[in-house]
């Protein structure tokens, strides 16, 4: 693992996917965003904040939907290294939890959660060998953290706005371990923007 | 593929920057096609809401906008002030001039662009 701009070896590359494939979301995280969901229903909100909401939440379900259409692709590529796939499918799973957590609070402010496209588009002939399904995600992850970044700040509800943070949180682990990957420096700058 | 980006404005120092600037548009759109926004080549002149085989709300559909430079800075500096009930979940560009960077970017999303094809 390198948290400096030395270039490092594809050994070391799949060593540190390895050791990333680890991560999961915290169980702090999970209680924070299943704790929120029910933050919706107590009132505070007028109907056409709560509204304005759900369409952001559902907007950031779209995204979710997204990425784990995206992991699906990359998995079955046959491009991806052992470890690589095991990243891909660990982040997959982050990004179904993130829906699953999204949807219910969807649903418990009393609207009705996406689902799910029938088809993507994908820039699949770009897609030839790891590194591009790599960079393909690492740049789902970037636009993911950057669409959350201006989420939040439209939350009327702060518990929302907490817990969208902590997808976000999340995302940003993504990007950079995927961007760690691919041999870039992981944490490009002191601010994201 | 931000390089490539970047190497196609040519050193148009504000087009450079607005593509820099439409990195934060990424999580929803695509020059080229649709994601879980609408796409975005061939923005400028459209009617909002008009592009086919995209969802669109009804809020943006029944806007009665078309994108120029001047409804797209109203509608960047706070989308859902300018459109309540649209789906973008997009708190806004304060800046006057990165509006302006990144509105003279969209306007080199057209057919000879080849982030376009």
């Amino acid at each position: 693992m390198s948290f400096n701009n030395k270039p490092i070896s594809v050994l070391e590359r799949r060593n540190f996917l390895q050791t990333a494939s680890g991560i999961a979301l915290s169980g702090t995280a999970i209680a924070l965003i299943g704790g929120c969901a029910t933050a919706g229903s107590e009132g505070s909100n007028t109907n056409v904040q709560t509204e304005q909401d759900v369409r952001i939440l559902n907007t950031a379900i779209s995204a979710e939907h997204e990425a784990v259409a995206a992991y699906q692709l990359g998995a079955e590529s046959g491009l991806l290294s052992a470890g690589a796939l095991k990243v891909a499918l660990t982040f997959q799973g982050h990004h179904k939890a993130h829906i699953d957590v999204l949807a219910s609070t969807v649903r418990k402010l009393g609207g009705e959660a996406v689902d799910a496209k029938n088809t993507y588009n994908f820039p699949v002939d770009k897609l030839i060998k790891e590194g591009d399904v790599l960079t393909f995600a690492a740049e789902l992850e970037r636009g993911a953290v950057s669409a959350y970044a201006g989420a939040i700040p439209l939350f009327d509800n702060s518990d929302l706005a907490k817990a969208a943070a902590s997808i976000l949180a999340d995302e940003a682990m993504h990007w950079a371990i995927l961007r760690q990957a691919l041999g870039l420096d992981p944490v490009p700058g002191a601010f994201f923007s | 593929m931000l390089d490539q980006r970047v190497a196609y404005s040519g050193g148009d120092i504000e087009v450079t920057a607005g593509e820099r600037i439409y990195i934060q548009c990424t999580g929803c759109h695509a020059p080229a096609y649709h994601r879980v926004g609408p796409k975005h080549c061939g923005l400028l002149g459209r009617h909002a809401g008009s592009e086919p085989e995209f969802e669109f709300t009804q809020t943006m559909k029944d806007s009665g906008i078309i994108w120029t430079k001047a409804t797209l800075d109203r509608f960047l500096k706070s989308p859902l002030d300018m459109m309540p009930g649209s789906s973008m979940g997009f708190v806004g560009i304060a800046s006057s001039r990165e509006r302006a960077q990144l509105i003279n970017f969209l306007g080199t999303l057209t057919e000879t662009n080849p982030l376009c094809r």
